[in-house]
Formats: C-alpha cells, sequence, structure tokens
C-alpha cells in the first residue's frame, strides 16, 4: 500500500518545481534538495522521547510523577487531534 | 536509501501489516473496554464491599480464610489467595479442581480478613467482559491462542519499524504534521496514516512490545519454577523435618513478613500451583510504591515442615514480565491514564484502518492501469 502511495507520492511531487510551489500545503521549509533526515525525523523523535517518558514517570511514582506521566502523553493526541482534524476538514467539502 | 531498499522496506510493511491487521483491529477494540475493566466492574456491582469494623479488629488467620473458602465451593481446592489492590481488608481465594489445571474453570471467594466470612464469590469468566478478555488474549485456544497473537505482535512490531522507515521518504518535501487534504483522497489517506503513526509510535511500540512478553507468561512463570525447583533440591535435605499443623498457612506468612520487613503481601502460592513449588508455600512480597508494588518476591516455605527458604534471585525474564503488565494495561496511573490509554487505543485504530484503506486503494487502482507500478 505504501510502496503504491510513494509512487503516486513522487509522481505528484517529482514532475517539476512549479508543481510543487503551486501547493500551498506544502510548506516553504521544504528545500529543493528536500529535507534532511534530521528535519524528517526531530519532530517525531521529540514526541517519542516524551511518550517514553510519560509512560515511565507514571510508573515511578504517584502524584506528580502520574501528572507527568498523563502531560507526556498528550501531544501524541493533540497532533493525532489535528491530524483527523485537517483531513476530516476538506473531505466534507 | 536506494530505490531497491525502499521497495524491500515497502513490502515488509505491506506484508507485515496486512497479516496483523485484522488481529490487531479485534486487539484494540476488545482492548479498550478492558482498560476500564475496574470501572466497569464496579459500575455492574461485582466488585464486593467489606463490612465498616473498628479499626483495631484483629485480623484472621489465614487458614481461617482459606478454610471459609473452601466450605463455600466443596470439592475444591485452593489455588492462590490475592491481596485486593484497593481494600486492605480483603483477601481474594481461587480455587479449582486441581492445583495444576489451566485455571479456565476456577472460581472465587471474596473473604473479609477480619472476620473470615466469606462476602460473595466474584465471577470472573463469564459475561460480555469475559468474552472481551478471551477474544484479547487467546481466543479460547489456551497457550497456542496465546503465543499465535504474540506472534501477530511481532508482526506489529516489525510494522511499526519498517513503517517508520518508510515514513523518511513520505516526508522528504513535507513539513511536520502536514495532511494534503485538498489533493486526492489517497494523499490525505496517506499523510493521515504517517501523522498518526508516527505519533503514537512509542506508545503503540511500548504496548506492542509488552503484550507479546505477556502471552509468554506461562513460560516464564515455568521456567522460573524449574529454576526454584533445582535450587531448592540441594537445600531440602538439610530442611528440619517436623509437622505443619493448624495455623500453618498463617505461620508460614507471619515467617515471611518477618523476613523482608516493610512489604506487604500480594499472594500466597499453594504447593504444586504454577507460582510455588510442589513442596513449598509461596509467600509473593511486594514494595508500596507504583514500581515496586508490581516487583513481587516470593519467599518459599516448606509446607511440611515450615522451614523458610530464601527464593533465588528473581530472573531478568520474570522482572521484564512483571514490568510488562502495567506496560500494557495501562492501569498504573490512575483514571486519566486510562482515558489516555483509550484515545491512543483509538487513534491506532484509525492508523489500522487507514493502512487497510491504502492497500484496498491501490490494489482497485492498480488494477485497470498497471503503468502507475511502472512508472515507479
Amino acid at each position: 500500500m505504501v510502496a503504491q502511495a510513494a509512487r503516486c507520492g513522487a509522481a505528484q511531487h517529482g514532475g517539476g518545481r512549479g508543481v510543487t510551489k503551486a501547493m500551498s500545503a506544502v510548506p516553504s521549509k521544504a528545500a529543493r534538495s528536500g529535507n534532511s533526515l534530521w528535519q524528517i525525523f526531530r519532530w517525531p523523535l521529540v514526541l517519542g522521547v516524551l511518550s517514553l517518558f510519560g509512560l515511565l514517570a507514571a510508573l515511578v511514582g504517584d502524584g506528580l510523577w502520574d501528572l507527568l506521566g498523563w502531560g507526556a502523553l498528550v501531544p501524541a493526541l493533540v497532533l493525532s487531534a489535528l491530524g483527523v482534524v485537517k483531513a476530516l476538514r476538506r473531505s466534507s467539502r | 536509501m536506494t530505490q531497491q531498499t525502499l521497495r524491500a522496506w515497502a513490502w515488509v510493511h505491506k506484508w507485515t501489516s496486512l497479516v496483523c491487521t485484522l488481529f490487531m483491529l479485534v486487539l484494540c477494540v476488545t482492548g479498550l473496554p478492558l482498560i476500564f475493566y475496574e470501572e466497569i466492574d464496579h459500575l455492574l456491582g461485582g466488585s464486593v464491599v467489606t463490612p465498616r469494623l473498628p479499626a483495631d479488629t484483629p485480623r484472621a488467620a489465614m487458614d481461617r480464610v482459606v478454610a471459609a473458602a473452601v466450605a463455600q465451593h466443596p470439592g475444591k481446592v485452593p489455588l492462590y489467595v490475592f491481596a485486593d489492590e484497593h481494600d486492605p481488608d480483603l483477601w481474594l481465594v481461587k480455587l479449582d479442581t486441581r492445583v495444576d489445571t489451566d485455571e479456565s474453570r476456577a472460581v472465587f471467594a471474596a473473604v473479609d480478613a477480619r472476620t473470615a466470612q466469606v462476602l460473595g464469590t466474584p465471577v470472573f469468566n463469564e459475561g460480555v467482559m469475559h468474552l472481551f478478555y478471551r477474544l484479547h488474549v487467546d481466543w479460547f485456544a489456551g497457550q497456542g491462542g496465546r503465543l499465535f497473537l504474540g506472534a501477530m505482535g511481532l508482526l506489529l512490531v516489525l510494522s511499526l519499524v519498517s513503517g517508520t522507515v518508510l515514513y523518511a521518504p513520505f516526508m522528504r518535501k513535507l513539513g511536520f504534521a502536514t495532511v494534503r487534504a485538498d489533493r486526492s483522497p489517497q494523499l490525505r489517506w496517506l499523510d493521515l496514516h504517517n501523522l498518526l503513526g508516527i505519533s503514537t509510535l512509542m506508545w503503540a511500540l511500548v504496548v506492542g512490545a509488552t503484550g507479546i512478553i505477556n502471552t509468554w507468561a506461562d513460560v516464564i512463570l515455568q521456567g522460573w519454577q524449574n529454576e526454584q525447583m533445582t535450587a531448592l533440591k540441594a537445600l531440602r535435605q538439610s530442611a528440619p523435618a517436623g509437622s505443619a499443623g493448624q495455623g500453618a498457612l498463617q505461620r508460614s506468612v507471619d515467617l515471611a513478613l518477618a523476613s523482608q520487613p516493610g512489604r506487604r503481601i500480594h499472594l500466597l502460592a499453594f504447593p504444586g500451583t504454577l507460582l510455588s513449588t510442589p513442596q513449598h508455600y509461596a509467600v509473593m512480597l511486594a514494595g508500596t510504591s507504583p514500581l515496586t508494588a508490581r516487583m513481587h518476591d516470593p519467599v518459599l516455605v516448606d509446607a511440611a515442615s515450615g522451614a523458610l527458604t530464601q527464593a533465588a534471585p528473581r530472573p531478568f525474564s520474570v522482572t521484564a514480565l512483571q514490568l510488562s503488565q502495567p506496560l500494557h494495561f495501562g492501569d498504573y496511573g490512575g483514571l486519566p491514564l486510562k482515558i489516555v490509554w483509550a484515545l491512543l487505543d483509538a487513534v491506532t485504530i484509525v492508523v489500522l484502518y487507514s493502512g487497510l484503506v491504502l492497500w484496498w486503494r491501490k490494489r482497485r487502482a492498480a488494477a485497470p492501469r498497471s503503468t502507475v507500478a511502472a512508472a515507479a
């Protein structure tokens, strides 16, 4: 499924710079040569470390530790909710 | 990454996901109510309430507690006595026809720790929650079913890893958290799948990996039991002979508690059960912090002589198992953590579903136009 999507994406992106530029959804951040691995994975890395911290924090203690645990897991949920909202907004038209 | 390695990873992601997706959907859906097992049980009136007695009411001897439970279930033998997590005045005794059954037909008696009165006989092995539990754990197929679901979990972990590798080429020209909703449905599903997948990756990895370890619980515990048996064989010859007699159970408990001050009883296992040895009572002691409460260590008491034996140190596999349980259930941080768990579970359902949609749309699109594949 992904392979096809990759092809699909490649076909639509690799076509030319003009096409890419015309797409408002593509942020200007994306350099001509594409994002580096660091640029791609820095936010996922932050999320992953936060989540892991949250999972362990609630295990270590009660009270404040529980609070830290919930708090550190919430960003993953917020981003997911944001994604669903973004996907739904345009599809309802 | 060359085109060839990319394709190899895509192949791994496609097939590991396809094989395990339906099972994972069932696990996610049945797991959702199981997160709130305690709360639902309480709402349905399944929980036992202990009567209010003066705080200094003496506690009944363990022997009386167990005798009351056996009287409640004639013909059954006691396997375990569990301490209630929330009510220190309650013991839960588990009984079955033999000590070495698979416990699928076990019965329970909730006994007041002070009066040794049977307060109720909670039933855990029927009803819709039990159905969810079995569909989540073994599909009514015992150890085989458990190991099968463990194998599906292994595929899930492979799918998560390959999905993370594939995330990079997809995001080459996109900013983080981009969802191209104004383009084709395929791209919208793809971006949603990628964003939700990468956001919940760590949680899914942890819950997946700890779920796999949980499927090996019996194997791990049996291995530990064998290890202890070997270690004890040498000791037993020197153990003083004597009769256990009246009140032996309470004496075992007292001995065990005195050997490790500051800890409390997590459970008492009778000789011949999975958690003890054929000749010993095992008194599992636990600490009081959220972490140490789950790190149980057994103190073994010879059933015949009443002699105390410090069990061999807990092997790593058992520590891993004990840590895996809370990290899989999400029951260690109060109700808010359970709600977070449920929401992350729901997001995972969307990731699984969107993956299926992407695969299905691709199949449909590929059928009439094989040129799409050739273009890559």
